[in-house]
C-alpha cells in the first residue's frame, strides 16, 4: 500500500514541478519580444546601410565612374604601344 | 424540507447546463471565428519580396544589381487635411500635385503614391511625420555601370499583375532564373507589436533569384562602346555595331550597338530602341558574305583559290541586269584568291553559278544562314529563305557578292566564325555560369552546332583572308606585325523596290591572330556620310579595337 501511494505522490510533485518551471519559463520569453524586436530593428538598418554602401561602392569602382575620375584628374589616353619581343637584362656582368 | 432541497437543486442544474450550452457556443460553436480574430490581433502574414539575381560580367563585376528603394502609399481615410500633404508630398516626390490629390481623395484604406524612391527621400518624408503615409520596402535594378551594355541586358518592367518581369536581353531571356520565388512569413507578435519568440514563425520558404555570370569582358565592353561612340560621330554614321566572339566557344565577349537606351529610364525612350540589333536586325551583308560562298565553293571543290574566272573581263549580263564591280574595273582571268583580295563582284557571280542554286542554299543554310543560332538572349530574330521557286539565276548570281540576302549580324558572326575555328561553329552564348541563392555554381556546357566546311577548307580560306587583309583596300590601317584574317564590307541598302545610290551599310568582319583566333569581331556603321566605303571606315575601327584586343590578350606581333 505505501509504495503506490509513494508513487502516486512523487508524480504530482514532477507535476507541480513542471507547471512551475513551464509558467517561469514562459514568463521570461514573454518579455524577450522587446529586445528581439530591437535585433530585428537593427538588422534592417544595417542591411539598409550595407546595400546604400554596396550601391556607393560599385559605382565608384565601375570603369564608367573610375574613367571619369581620371578624366578629371587629368589622366589620356596612351596613343601608341609599345611591344618587347624577347626579355632584355637590366644588368650584365662587364 | 426535502421540496426545497429539490428547487435549488433544479436551479443549480438549470444554471449549470445554461453555461455547460454557453460554453458549448463559445468554444465549439464560435470557435473557428474566434480563433480568425485572435490571430489577426497576434499574428501577420507578410509577402516578402525576393532579390532579383544580378546580372555580372566574366570578372563577377555586377552590371545589374539591386537596391533598396520604397513604395509611398497613403491611406486616404487617416489624412485629415488632404490638400496640406499632397502640397508637401508632390514637392518631394517630384509627381503632379493633381495625381497625389487624386490618389488621396479615393475612399480606400491604401493608394500607392510612388514607387522607386531613394532611402533619402523616405527619410526625407519620415521626419515630416505625416499622417496616414507610410511606406514598403522594394529592391529596384540598379546598373552600376550606367548605360553599358543596354542591349545585352534588357529591362525589368512590369507585368499585368504589378509583378517584376524582365524584357528583352537577359533581363527577359532568363526572367525566371532571375526573379526567384517570393516568401509569406505567419509570425506573433504581442500588444505592443513586438515579436513573441516563443511562437512558431511559419515560412513558406523564399528563394532569391540566381545570379548570372557572363562571358563578357567588362573592360572590353567599356572600351568598344566608347571606340563605337566616337567613330559614329567621327564617320557621321547614324549608328553602329560591334559584336567580338571567341570562335572556339562561342563566347560573347562584347556586344554594343548604338543608338541605345538607359535601362534605368527605359520608359523615356522609344520602343524601337529596346530591341538588340545585332540580334533582332536584318541587312544585306554585301562583300562580308563573299568569303562564306567562297569557302562553300571550295569545300564543294567546284573551284580552287588558282581557278581563273572567264567571265571577270567585263561587267556580267544576267537577263536584264549588269553586274559590276565596285570600282569599275575588271581583271580577265582573276583567281579565286584575287576575287576575294579586290572584292570582285563578277569574280563572285562565276564562284555562285559554279555552286549552283542547290548547293549554294544547302550550304549556307549549314552556315546558319536563314536560322537562329539560339543564342541566349530575348528577341532574335532570323529571316527565312526564299522558296526555291521564286529564285531566278539574277538572285542566285547577287547573292553570290551579298546583296538579295539578309541576314543578322549574329548570324553572320557565326558563320564566318566557321573559317575561324577549323570549320565548326560553336553555339553562340552569353552566359557562362548561373549562380543560384545559395550559392551552388551551375557552368554552362559548351557545344558545337554543325560544321559546314572541312578544316582543310576552312585554313584555305583563312589565307585568302589574310591575303586579303594584307593587300587589299584596308591594309593601310592594318597593325604591323600582325595576321588578320578579314573582309570588307561595302552594302547597298533597298529602299522601295531599288538601292539607295548614296547610302551604304559599311562593315568589317575578321579574326585574329590568323593561326590561332583569339576572337572574332564585325563591325557595322549604319550610313556613313563621310565616306560610304567599308574599306575608310569600319575597317580601321575594326583594326583601331584589334590592336587593343591584341595588347588586352597580351599577344606579341608574330612577323
Amino acid at each position: 500500500m505505501k509504495k503506490p501511494v509513494f508513487f502516486i505522490t512523487i508524480l504530482v510533485l514532477v507535476a507541480i514541478s513542471l507547471t512551475i518551471i513551464q509558467t517561469v519559463l514562459s514568463n521570461r520569453l514573454s518579455t524577450t519580444g522587446i529586445p528581439m524586436g530591437e535585433i530585428e530593428e537593427k538588422i534592417d538598418s544595417y542591411r539598409l546601410q550595407n546595400s546604400i554602401l554596396e550601391e556607393q561602392l560599385l559605382t565608384v569602382s565601375s570603369l564608367t565612374g573610375i574613367s571619369e575620375r581620371a578624366s578629371q584628374l587629368g589622366f589620356v589616353e596612351e596613343k601608341s604601344l609599345f611591344v618587347m619581343k624577347k626579355s632584355y637584362a637590366l644588368a650584365s656582368k662587364p | 424540507m426535502t421540496w426545497r432541497y429539490r428547487l435549488i437543486f433544479f436551479f443549480l442544474l438549470l444554471a449549470f447546463i445554461v453555461i455547460i450550452i454557453r460554453l458549448f457556443y463559445w468554444q465549439v460553436v464560435k470557435a473557428q471565428e474566434l480563433t480568425e480574430l485572435a490571430k489577426s490581433q497576434y499574428a501577420s502574414a507578410v509577402k516578402i519580396l525576393p532579390k532579383r539575381g544580378e546580372i555580372k560580367t566574366s570578372d563577377g563585376f555586377p552590371l545589374a544589381s539591386n537596391k533598396i528603394s520604397y513604395l509611398v502609399f497613403a491611406n486616404p481615410k487617416e489624412i485629415k487635411n488632404k490638400d496640406e500633404t499632397s502640397t508637401i508630398l508632390y514637392k518631394i516626390l517630384k509627381i503632379d500635385q493633381a495625381s497625389v490629390s487624386a490618389q488621396l481623395s479615393l475612399d480606400r484604406f491604401w493608394v500607392p503614391l510612388k514607387a522607386d524612391i531613394d532611402p533619402k527621400v523616405k527619410d526625407e518624408i519620415e521626419s515630416l511625420q505625416l499622417q496616414g503615409i507610410g511606406f514598403e520596402q522594394q529592391f529596384s535594378r540598379f546598373y552600376p555601370e550606367a548605360s553599358q551594355a543596354a542591349h545585352l541586358l534588357g529591362f525589368v518592367g512590369k507585368n499585368e499583375t504589378g509583378e517584376d518581369k524582365g524584357y528583352f536581353g537577359l533581363e527577359g531571356y532568363y526572367d525566371r532564373l532571375l526573379a526567384g520565388k517570393e516568401e509569406y512569413v505567419v509570425s506573433a507578435h504581442d500588444a505592443l507589436g513586438k515579436p513573441i519568440l516563443s511562437q512558431m514563425r511559419i515560412s513558406s520558404g523564399r528563394t532569391d533569384g540566381s545570379n548570372l555570370i557572363l562571358t563578357i569582358e567588362r573592360p572590353l565592353q567599356f572600351l568598344v562602346e566608347k571606340k563605337l561612340k566616337r567613330a559614329i560621330e567621327q564617320y557621321g554614321a547614324e549608328g553602329g555595331m560591334v559584336g567580338i566572339m571567341d570562335p572556339k566557344t562561342g563566347s560573347i565577349l562584347t556586344m554594343v550597338s548604338f543608338p541605345s537606351f538607359d535601362p534605368s529610364n527605359w520608359p523615356d525612350y522609344s520602343q524601337d530602341l529596346y530591341k538588340n540589333p545585332f540580334i533582332s536586325d536584318t541587312y544585306e551583308p554585301g562583300s562580308t558574305l563573299k568569303p562564306i560562298i567562297m569557302a562553300s565553293a571550295l569545300d564543294a571543290q567546284v573551284v580552287l583559290p588558282q581557278t581563273k574566272c572567264p567571265i571577270c573581263g567585263g561587267p556580267v549580263t544576267i537577263g536584264d541586269y549588269e553586274m559590276h564591280t565596285w570600282n569599275n574595273k575588271y581583271t580577265k582571268d582573276i583567281t579565286m584568291i584575287d576575287t576575294i583580295v579586290r572584292s570582285d563582284n563578277t569574280g563572285m557571280v562565276f564562284v555562285a553559278q559554279k555552286l549552283g542554286l542547290e548547293r549554294m542554299t544547302s550550304y549556307l543554310q549549314k552556315f546558319l544562314i536563314w536560322n537562329f543560332t539560339s543564342i541566349d538572349l530575348q528577341g532574335e530574330s532570323a529571316p527565312s529563305q526564299k522558296p526555291k521557286n521564286l529564285w531566278y539565276p539574277v538572285d542566285l548570281a547577287t547573292v553570290g557578292f551579298g546583296q538579295g540576302i539578309s541576314v543578322t549580324p549574329i548570324e553572320l558572326l557565326s558563320a564566318f566564325s566557321a573559317i575561324a575555328n577549323k570549320g565548326r561553329i560553336m553555339q553562340p552564348h552569353v552566359v557562362s555560369k548561373i549562380e543560384s541563392f545559395d550559392g551552388k555554381i551551375a557552368t554552362l556546357e559548351q557545344k558545337a552546332i554543325v560544321a559546314p566546311i572541312s578544316e582543310k577548307t576552312a585554313k584555305i580560306m583563312t589565307e585568302i583572308l589574310v591575303n586579303a587583309v594584307d593587300k587589299g583596300e584596308s591594309s593601310w590601317a592594318k597593325p604591323r606585325g600582325y595576321r588578320i584574317a578579314g573582309k570588307t564590307g561595302t552594302a547597298s541598302i533597298p529602299v522601295a523596290g531599288h538601292y539607295d545610290p548614296s547610302k551604304t551599310i559599311a562593315s568589317f568582319i575578321g579574326f585574329a591572330p590568323a593561326d590561332d583566333p583569339k576572337f572574332i569581331m564585325l563591325v557595322i556603321l549604319n550610313k556613313p556620310t563621310t565616306s560610304i566605303y567599308g574599306a575608310e571606315t569600319a575597317a580601321p575601327l575594326f583594326f583601331d579595337l584589334a590592336r587593343d584586343l591584341l595588347s588586352y590578350y597580351g599577344i606579341p606581333p608574330s612577323e
